[in-house]
């Protein structure tokens, strides 16, 4: 997932993972190999090379507040895009991932399946809400890594797909 | 005793909450007023009941007499407390509750008038023998002859100050006589172009200052006693932000000697309640009396957690007519108290206020950690009142380890949605002239000019990127904007009123 943030009148663009509570993250040149993990609303700890860190954090509208260690930061999530729930992984598959943390209610699809763009895959519920994931054009299903009823860290990835090539769609 | 069974707090915010508290402990039912935008503020949810007594701006609702006492009648609340700033100190309103057969929490409205009255407390305070800062009179028009003679009189460093100024324009320290007709000219001509009156006065330089307080307490029978010192010399625009108890700059001789000073000020003034007598302390030792506040202070905690004792509670049992529930020889100060001051304001512009809402607040707490809080999360600092969040105090057995444990306090304070001055306590606490005591009322401008605040090492910058670019928006948030916020009671209740059996 890519993110651009604006801190102190500056826009930093940050690739960042996560997979349950492992994340990683691309800063400029930097990279970010650390644990967050969020058991309480605003509260986490973050493992940065076996340090433990108290952190806050909280988002209202595009504006994002966290404190870490007692230093506190003012942001706001200038990233355009509409929060498109896919993106581009190695050898043209594409990964369809969560937006963020929830339960899977329902697979739509099954391994193999050909899907059109804007097809709803599989429905997530995250913070009461059922949201459902869709497709980000037309592909095959490659792969269903969850099933129903399954708990999902934010941005872990559900669905593996191949695009279809050019003339497959008949 | 004349029991009181109701309270109303005549107030708002940190202070109302901290009453409303001890009036609970106390067994005491409790009434909050509350204007406009405090309708769900903290002090009306922790009140037994609350009454609606105007706008916003404290003129049309925490300043109006007849609007509080009239809350007070509907309530059938016997007493009321003040609280400090708004009506505190206003002798017509202590009067006007008294007239209305309650009780006022609070110091007697004539020495209340006295106190507030410069020219007439110093006078007294002269004729009782308190030391006072030498000087000409305010508001005498002394001719340059005159005024050179004074200063002569008084001996050098003096002061020469604009009879109505403020903010340090048309003020010069003279050091020495031949320079004083050059100094004069130009803090006339200052005091003019900056307030059309050019009339100064002339006073004794106080050399290395400090702000040392006492707290006094009297009942109704004549006894009175002094609770020790407070230092508060960490001020930025003539307000206090850090204060604590030992002051590192008196010994038992000097701390009993400001004491039985306080006490006979009290004394002089016909006082009781709870009140402060302020000093300034010069690098001689030698103590000046300044003037004494007729409310309970702002920094009273400290007093609190290192003589153990509830002051509140107390200025409650002396309004009820109740003796004074110790005796100065009982009273010990135990380990030291620092208090921190939490505004919602920017410490990097000039401390500007800095209203807004209050998205989350985590508080820190522990053995020996107080939180004397006004707003919790889901609240709103109005542009309407002081902006201060909350006073945070920890108490120890001595100052360093007091400090230090304000620190990971401060550290351990979440408050997110407008800016705070907590990292600017910090470098205040973390400056290494704190540590040593050098806490002069210069403190911020020498040591602190033009404080920005530190940039975050990468590490921790890269983290808070990191989490922030995860962080999503809370789901109670999100789905009250989605349905257009919560709507207040008050909107939805419709025609309807407290006590109306209905058609």
């Amino acid at each position: 997932m890519r993110k651009k943030l604006s801190y102190k009148d500056k826009i930093v663009t940050i690739d960042v993972n996560s997979n349950g509570d492992q994340v990683t993250a691309k800063i400029n040149d930097t990279s970010i190999d650390c644990m967050i993990a969020n058991r309480r609303a605003g509260s986490y700890l973050i493992n940065l090379n076996g340090k433990t860190l108290k952190a806050y954090a909280i988002r209202e509208k595009d504006q994002i507040f966290v404190q870490i260690a007692g230093k506190s930061f003012f942001l706001n999530d200038v990233t355009k895009d509409d929060g498109a729930s896919f993106d581009t992984g190695g050898m043209g598959e594409l990964k369809v991932k969560t937006p963020m943390p929830g339960s899977v209610i329902k697979v739509l699809v099954r391994e193999g399946e050909t899907v059109k763009r804007n097809q709803p895959l599989i429905i997530v519920e995250a913070m009461k809400m059922e949201n459902e994931v869709k497709s980000g054009l037309d592909a095959t299903v490659l792969k269903i890594l969850v099933e129903a009823g399954q708990q999902v860290g934010g941005n872990s990835v559900l669905i593996e797909l191949a695009p279809l090539e050019e003339g497959d769609a008949t | 005793m004349d029991r009181i069974d109701k309270i109303l707090v005549a107030n708002r915010g940190e202070i109302a909450v901290r009453i409303i508290r001890s009036c609970h402990e106390l067994g005491i039912a409790t009434v909050a007023v509350y204007s406009d935008v405090d309708a769900t503020a903290m002090h009306v949810r922790e009140a037994g009941e609350a009454v609606h007594i105007g706008a916003a701006p404290p003129g049309e609702s925490y300043l109006v007499h007849a609007r509080i006492l009239e809350a007070a009648r509907q309530t059938g609340a016997k007493g009321i407390h003040p609280g400090y700033g708004f009506l505190a100190e206003n002798a017509a309103f202590a009067q006007a509750v008294m007239d209305a057969g309650l009780i006022w929490i609070g110091p007697p409205p004539h020495a209340i008038s006295l106190l507030g009255n410069k020219v007439e407390s110093r006078n007294t305070m002269a004729a009782a023998g308190i030391p006072l800062v030498e000087g000409t009179e305010a508001g005498a028009q002394l001719d340059p002859k005159s005024l050179q003679k004074a200063a002569d009189k008084i001996g050098y460093p003096v002061l020469i100050k604009a009879a109505a100024g403020g903010g340090g324009k048309g003020m010069r320290v003279v050091d020495d006589p031949a320079e004083f007709t050059k100094s004069l000219e130009a803090a006339q001509r200052e005091a003019g172009s900056a307030f059309g009156d050019a009339t100064v006065f002339v006073e004794k330089y106080v050399v290395e200052p400090r702000h040392i307080e006492f707290q006094i307490f009297g009942d109704t029978h004549g006894n009175r006693i002094h609770l020790f010192e407070r230092e508060c010399s960490i001020q930025r625009r003539h307000q206090k932000i850090i204060e604590e108890t030992p002051s590192i700059a008196l010994d038992d001789d000097l701390r009993s000697r400001m004491g039985e000073t306080a006490v006979k000020v009290g004394e002089a003034a016909g006082y009781f309640s709870a009140g402060t007598v302020e000093f300034l302390l010069d690098k001689d030792k030698k103590f000046y009396f300044l003037e004494v506040n007729t409310r309970i202070q702002v920094e009273h905690p400290v007093t609190e957690e290192t003589v153990g004792v509830d002051l509140v509670a107390e200025q409650i049992r002396v309004a009820m007519g109740a003796e004074l529930s110790w005796k100065q020889d009982e009273l010990r100060q135990q380990g030291h108290a620092i208090e921190c001051r939490i505004y919602a304001e920017d410490a990097a512009a000039g401390f500007l206020p800095a209203a807004g809402p209050v998205h989350f607040l985590k508080k820190p707490d522990g053995p020996g950690v107080r939180w004397d809080g006004g707003v919790e999360t889901g609240d709103e600092v109005s542009v309407n009142y002081d902006p201060i969040i909350a006073k945070l105090i920890t108490r120890a057995s001595d100052r360093e380890t007091a400090i230090r444990k304000m620190r990971l306090a401060l550290d351990d304070t979440v408050i997110f949605g407008l800016t705070t001055n907590q990292e600017f306590l910090k470098a205040c606490l973390d400056h290494p002239e704190f540590m040593k005591g050098n806490t002069l009322t210069s403190f911020i401008p020498q040591f602190l000019p033009d404080w920005q605040n530190p940039e975050a090492d990468s590490e921790t910058l890269h983290l808070a990127l990191t989490l922030a670019a995860l962080t999503q928006e809370a789901s109670v948030a999100a789905s009250n904007r989605s349905k257009g916020g919560i709507p207040e009671p008050w909107q939805t209740l419709g025609n309807w009123s407290i006590g109306s059996k209905g058609a």
